[in-house]
């Protein structure tokens, strides 16, 4: 009986930890569609979202499966309901990355500006390396790495905040980068909320270790 | 909340064997608990300690202190006839007299001479009720309790623990001859009457343990390893053995 329990964690386990993957890459891919105006990269994210959207759903169903049938308790119940928790936290990271992509794409015939396109993508590409600190975490079931990657949620705020200070300058200075400084505003607040659902899993992690439900960050 | 029961350095054995090695667990008024553990852990033998069931097996010898609302249960002053009345207990095998059900349940009653008709009737109705039995033995008390099925019987016995108003039941594995709806039966009464009783039950179902019990002990070769809330010990144990047992990867 304990076999079948700990066979099913472990698919679990992999499948969660190839959602994370999916959504990471979804990410980088919507932070390049992003920097480098590409047309056809931001639809393939936006389209693959669908695929994401199903990983959450399938991950969901399994586990309240195993719940009702193999009745877990302790660490096996934190596991699964960390699971359960987390995989709509990757379900809401998804989306914010196809929101970036959608902004991309709004973008394209604007006036830009470089020097907030680049601080974007930088902070794009911190919160992708957030993602995948936080699933290697996950996988190694590394509560402190899980915590380090928490803190480093405070950099992802600095550059909204950042981010935010150029766009108005440069939309003060010159009314045609309205649209534009809009949009950059736009894609930074989804990449921080990126960053605030990263900190979720987190939390997740450290609950599946100590059985405690806290607040990162 | 003061300890209703407390048990001090509780070692016990049988002849040389050490079936309880030294156990420090109390429990407050009301309220229902758990011991878990696998077959052998000990127990039922520390369930028995706490009414003096032990005292009928040779070759048993018991060290500790055992205290239930304040009096020593191992004093040479404590009667056993006493204890037992304030220390109900009711056993694996539903076990009714070979006599009627009204019988039964009054039984304690006229050992402890009451012979008042309505009065007797005023407990066997109260007591088949608590037990969640009476609407289905009511239209007929005389007839034998040993007709009734393996799930009534059990509740019978139940109410002939509760007609002597005792403070304490105690319960060895009371569910484990008995169907799931026979044992769905008996956790709901017991849930209904735990605000009146301290109860306390011996269950080899972790499930069953986890739904009714407010707290849990969780016994292993003769030691205590871990007492607790039973929901922080469901859910977050915080010793690897009790982990382990309740997981099922051993036991």
């Amino acid at each position: 009986m304990r076999k079948i329990l700990e066979k099913q964690l472990k698919n679990l386990h992999e499948d969660f930890a190839k959602m994370g993957f999916d959504v990471a890459s979804a990410i980088q891919q919507a932070t390049n569609a992003f920097e480098n105006n590409d047309e056809d990269l931001a639809q393939k994210v936006i389209d693959n979202d669908q695929n994401i959207n199903e990983q959450e759903i399938y991950l969901e169903r399994k586990a309240a499966q195993v719940m009702a049938l193999q009745q877990p308790v302790a660490s096996d119940l934190r596991i699964l309901v960390t699971i359960l928790k987390a995989s709509s936290d990757l379900e809401r990271i998804g989306d914010h990355a196809v929101s970036v992509a959608r902004a991309g794409l709004r973008i394209k015939k604007e006036k830009k500006n470089k020097i907030i396109e680049e601080v974007i993508g930088d902070m794009s590409r911190h919160a992708y390396g957030m993602l995948k600190q936080i699933i290697h975490a996950y996988v190694e079931n590394d509560e402190h790495l899980a915590r380090d990657v928490a803190i480093s949620d405070r950099k992802t705020d600095e550059y909204l905040k950042k981010i935010r200070k150029e766009a108005f300058r440069a939309m003060q200075n010159d009314s045609e980068f309205i649209s534009s400084g809009t949009e950059y505003i736009v894609a930074a607040s989804h990449i921080e909320r990126i960053g605030d659902y990263v900190t979720n899993v987190a939390e997740w992690i450290v609950y599946t270790n100590t059985g405690r439900i806290i607040e990162l960050g | 909340m003061d300890d209703f029961i407390t048990t001090n350095d509780v070692h016990l054995y049988y002849g040389k064997k050490e079936a309880l090695k030294g156990i420090n667990l109390s429990f407050p008024a009301k309220g229902i608990n758990a011991l878990i553990g696998p077959s052998g852990c000990g127990k039922s033998t520390y369930l028995r300690v706490l009414n003096r069931m032990n005292d009928l097996i040779p070759q048993v010898t018991m060290t500790g202190s055992v205290k239930i609302n304040g009096i020593d249960v191992y004093s040479p002053k404590t009667d056993t006839v006493d204890l037992r009345k304030k220390v109900g207990m009711v056993f694996q095998q539903p076990n009714p007299f070979p006599f009627s059900i009204y019988e039964n349940v009054t039984y304690g009653l006229r050992i402890a001479g009451i012979k008042d008709k309505q009065l007797l009737d005023e407990r066997v109705e109260r007591s088949l009720k608590q037990a969640a039995v009476w609407d289905e033995v009511k239209d007929d008390l005389h007839r034998s309790a040993l007709s009734l099925s393996g799930g009534q019987q059990q509740r019978v016995c139940i109410a002939r623990v509760l007609a002597v108003q005792p403070d304490v039941i105690l319960l060895d594995e009371p569910t484990s001859a008995l169907d799931p709806v026979s044992s769905g039966l008996i956790e709901d009464m017991l849930l209904t009457i735990r605000d009146r009783y301290t109860i306390i039950i011996v269950t080899h179902n972790l499930q069953q343990a986890s739904r009714i019990s407010d707290r849990t002990a969780f016994f292993l070769n003769g030691e205590l390893i871990e007492a607790g809330k039973t929901k922080s010990l469901f859910l977050n144990p915080q010793r690897q053995e009790t982990d382990d047992y309740i997981s099922g990867r051993f036991g």
